[in-house]
């Protein structure tokens, strides 16, 4: 591009061109990838383009991958307002990940705390227990559910036992009375009974007032995995929150696309340089091939040399003929030939017929032409006129004309007049 | 594979088709895969090898041209 506008009519488009060069840091990757699919549009209309290349799409597709990754860099890496946005994105997203995380902490540590004072309030209360009944409770399940299920279970237990005891010491007291202080032991089992449901009671009562907090909020039912999976699915959700355009994951996702495409035209690339060289080694296979064929190895090649020398020898053959029926081919032409030649000797002999089957078993021609000859002529034991002698040598030359010469070049009628 | 049937298998290739667009290559292109070929059809295919080989050469060159770009993508 000329450095000041030209007078001529090219004027507008030079200024054309100066506002889009200097529009294009502002428009960006855009305009110029707007250009390029003009001029690919422009280009594909053009066969020689087209056909510019052993695989066309690289061309395309790599015009279109390099306006995309260049854009891409421009639109993720140079915009500064794009810059802060994303910048932005990034301390939020960090922010709502320290948040979870510090939920995630909490969440254990409560957990840690609700299942270290259960113990130890049990361990306290099961050595009170034991005294009693000889039985602890056990937390097998590790669940709150559990253990008061397990407290329940315990309480209705040892109400019955003193239900057995009450009943057991109105029996004694009925049978004898002189079994006081077997009685009265049994009221103390009774009233040992009777406290330690008190205390179950309790304990219980304990249990749901101390935890009630924890428990209503983590739910009854809710044990450690139950925990995690919620925690697990609420950052889930987070992420997929967060992916969405300007984000660092979406710009990563994009450049990772952008990477497949890269990769795919890579092994375009090479499956278009393998096919360079499966052309390469066939072309020197065949070039091989020829060569052999040139040396004489090939047995159609010397076949049809022998034929090319048959067809030479017959049509020699057939000169000599039609030089002897020159001369008595009209009364002229005896004269001629009489007032030339010193001797009759000399003169020669009339051919009195052109034994053609004799010739074709000496001579190697082409099994069609030989055919053709011989439908053509037949047996003839006549004088040779020089007729005959001409249409058998233009069947031989139009047999070469359609077998060895390219087509349409010169006629047979050509030929014979160059003969 | 003949050299006839080589021919017509460059023919579906767009990149070597102008070089088989002269009549006389079409029609050794043509002919059947067992005829056989005159020597002077013979060194005119010689020839057409050589010009295929060198658009071969841009080719591949083209195409390592490409495959640098591609690899300076990062």
């Amino acid at each position: 591009m000329p450095e000041f506008p030209p007078r001529t009519g090219e004027r507008n488009e030079w200024w054309r061109r100066l506002g889009r060069r200097a529009m294009t840091p502002f428009v960006g990757m855009e305009a110029i990838w707007q250009d390029a699919q003009k001029a690919s549009a422009e280009r594909e209309l053009k066969w020689e383009e087209v056909t510019s290349s052993l695989y066309h799409f690289p061309e395309w597709a790599m015009l279109d991958l390099r306006a995309q990754w260049e854009a891409f860099r421009f639109e993720q890496l140079q915009k500064p307002k794009n810059q802060e946005r994303v910048e932005g994105r990034r301390e939020k997203i960090q922010e709502l990940h320290d948040d979870l995380a510090a939920e995630e902490h909490l969440l254990q540590e409560r957990i840690y705390a609700w299942r270290t004072q259960t113990e130890e309030a049990l361990d306290a209360f099961n050595d009170d227990l034991q005294e009693l009944t000889g039985n602890r409770l056990a937390w097998k399940d590790k669940t709150f559910d559990s253990l008061l299920s397990t407290v329940e279970v315990t309480m209705e237990a040892l109400k019955e036992q003193m239900k057995m005891i009450e009943k057991h010491g109105t029996h004694v007291a009925q049978q004898s009375e002189n079994v006081a202080g077997e009685l009265q032991s049994y009221e103390q089992i009774h009233t040992n009974t009777g406290e330690a449901i008190k205390r179950l009671k309790l304990f219980k009562r304990d249990l749901i007032v101390s935890w009630g907090e924890d428990v209503t909020k983590l739910g009854t039912e809710e044990t450690i995995p139950d925990i995690a999976h919620r925690i697990t699915k609420k950052r889930a959700k987070l992420e997929k929150a967060l992916k969405s355009e300007g984000t660092p994951e979406a710009i990563a996702m994009r450049r990772q696309q952008l990477v497949a495409e890269r990769d795919a035209l890579l092994e375009s690339v090479d499956h278009a340089k393998l096919r360079i060289e499966m052309y390469r080694r066939k072309l020197n296979e065949k070039k091989s091939a020829i060569k052999e064929l040139l040396a004489g190895n090939d047995p159609r090649i010397a076949q049809e040399q022998r034929e090319r020398a048959g067809i030479e020898v017959f049509l020699d053959q057939l000169a000599g003929y039609e030089s002897l029926a020159v001369r008595f081919e009209t009364p002229e032409m005896v004269r001629l030939s009489t007032e030339h030649a010193e001797t009759v000797r000399d003169l020669g002999d009339r051919p009195l017929a052109i034994d053609l089957e004799r010739i074709l078993e000496r001579t190697p021609v082409p099994n069609d032409l030989r055919l053709t000859l011989e439908q053509s002529f037949g047996e003839r034991y006549e004088p040779v006129t020089l007729d005959q002698v001409r249409g058998l040598r233009n069947i031989v030359l139009g047999y070469v004309h359609y077998t060895y010469t390219e087509p349409d070049t010169q006629t047979p009628d050509e030929l014979t007049e160059a003969a | 594979m003949t050299v006839a049937s080589l021919i017509a298998q460059f023919l579906s290739e767009p990149v070597l088709y102008p070089l088989l667009k002269e009549p006389e290559l079409e029609s050794i292109a043509k002919r059947e895969p067992a005829s056989l070929l005159s020597p002077a059809d013979i060194a005119k295919v010689l020839a057409l090898f050589d010009r295929i080989e060198s658009v071969l050469d841009t080719e591949e060159k083209k195409l390592s041209r490409y495959e640098a770009e591609l690899v300076a993508m990062q």
